[in-house]
């Protein structure tokens, strides 16, 4: 007994006298990777003749994040921006006609989140920490190589609007001062799917025209984010 | 002991930034409750066409639109916030971070440290959004975001890096320098120097002590 209350004595002690930064406000930024698993009747994978309304993608970007640390909570924003490539891609629009070929996609996803540090030891200055949110994103799909198709070619571009919810867990470094620029990794998982969907043209890069648009909750996604940061000041 | 100093260019936090979260947000909440006065009365008194003119799915669908749409139109969430753009890389990823730096350096060579002058980029694009760009388009989740968030760490690398150049001492370095941050080249630009005591450890006359401080930035 004596053991578990100073074992949990230990715990509170060492939670609540080590915070790295305490009421301040703090910009983020690094790099992120995700992986995602999106499902969808508008977007169907053609491989070697099987049509599959399910494909995953993987795409490299950076992660950025604001917020208002309020020790031992956080609260803030954090957006993930990212780019990846997709092949061997069938894609029905709005229209109902399908097109094939190579492409890429990028994604940005927005989500108020809040963060709880763990009431658990630091180990080596690392401190473990777990979140979440609701989280909004857009989508967009560029066919850079039509195989073959109606006349949807690299200019039109498909463009889903989803809402979601996730979470994540990571570690930070439980340094004295931000300006020491402490360092965070972590992994999330979210959740989203999409209430729009738009067919835009982007032949003039300054001025993006929606050639047509309708609800969709059609498309339904997973995304698995691996992010690693730091604060910058 | 001798102090030796040198004088470096550097950017200071040392603004009293509270009046002026005050001020910002009594602006904002005046402008834009003026701005919903004056288009609640043009929702009210326009035509179809002067509803439609942010929305082409209605102007190519029907030109005349229903009392439902022309509700719709009127909401206060359609005509102020939309809850995203069209994915345009060369205003999203080009133009809103370089005007977002730009706010950002404005502030910080007015003397703010960078916390505050990313949290005044953050209510001056606000504002922007808000007042000047509802004009054309309603204000997106996507644009408050990303201009003070991407425009504060590209100014973050335009600030240490045009620093670098204005204290090489070279003129065509130090003119390259106010080119890409020409905030330094206004009147506002505080705390142009900074004092930073050295020793001269090649001179045993100098050496024997160091002077630490830590400065806010």
């Amino acid at each position: 007994m004596k053991i578990l209350v100073l074992i949990i004595f230990s715990i509170f002690y060492y939670s609540t006298n080590s915070y790295a930064f305490d009421r301040e406000f703090f910009l983020s930024a690094g790099l992120g990777y995700s992986s995602a698993s999106v499902k969808t009747r508008y977007l169907e994978q053609n491989d070697d003749g099987e049509i599959e309304d399910e494909t995953e993608s993987k795409a490299f970007g950076v992660t950025t994040r604001f917020g208002y640390r309020l020790a031992p909570f956080e609260f803030g924003f954090l957006s993930d921006i990212g780019y990846g490539k997709v092949e061997d891609l069938s894609l029905k629009l709005i229209d109902n006609s399908t097109v094939s070929g190579d492409g890429h996609y990028r994604f940005v996803a927005i989500s108020p989140y809040i963060k709880y540090l763990l009431p658990l030891p630091t180990y080596y200055q690392w401190r473990s920490y777990v979140g979440g949110g609701p989280s909004w994103g857009l989508q967009t799909i560029v066919m850079d190589n039509v195989t073959s198709g109606s006349n949807f070619n690299a200019e039109k571009r498909i463009s889903f609007e989803n809402f979601g919810a996730g979470i994540f867990l990571g570690f930070e470094e439980d340094l004295p001062y931000k300006q020491m620029h402490p360092v965070f990794l972590e992994v999330g998982v979210t959740y989203m799917k999409s209430y729009k969907v738009y067919l835009t043209d982007a032949s003039n890069f300054k001025e993006v025209k929606t050639l047509s648009s309708k609800d969709s909750h059609d498309l339904t996604g997973t995304f698995v984010f691996i992010r690693a940061g730091l604060v910058l000041f | 002991m001798k102090i030796k100093t040198k004088a470096i260019f550097t950017l200071s936090g040392a603004k009293d930034w509270y009046p002026w979260y005050l001020q910002n947000a009594i602006v904002l909440v005046f402008i834009f409750t003026c701005c919903s006065i004056v288009q609640s009365a043009q929702a009210n008194l326009s035509d179809s066409s002067q509803l439609a003119i942010r929305n082409e799915e209605v102007i190519s669908n029907s030109p005349v639109p229903d009392p439902e749409t022309k509700k719709r139109l009127s909401s206060y969430k359609y005509q102020y916030l939309d809850r995203s753009h069209k994915d345009e890389p060369f205003w999203n990823w080009f133009v809103h971070p370089i005007s977002g730096s730009q706010i950002y350096l404005f502030y910080r060579a007015d003397g703010y440290s960078r916390i505050e002058a990313f949290n005044m980029t953050f209510i001056t694009s606000a504002l922007f959004e808000f007042t000047i760009e509802i004009f054309t388009e309603p204000a997106s989740v996507q644009d408050l975001y990303q201009t003070p968030v991407l425009g504060s760490i590209l100014g973050l690398g335009i600030e240490n890096f045009s620093m670098y150049l204005l204290n090489t001492g070279n003129p065509l370095a130090s003119f390259f320098g106010h080119l890409m941050n020409p905030m330094t080249m206004l009147p506002l630009f505080k705390g142009k120097t900074l004092i930073i005591p050295t020793t001269d450890i090649k001179n045993p006359d100098n050496v024997g002590a160091m002077l630490y401080t830590r400065l806010e930035f």
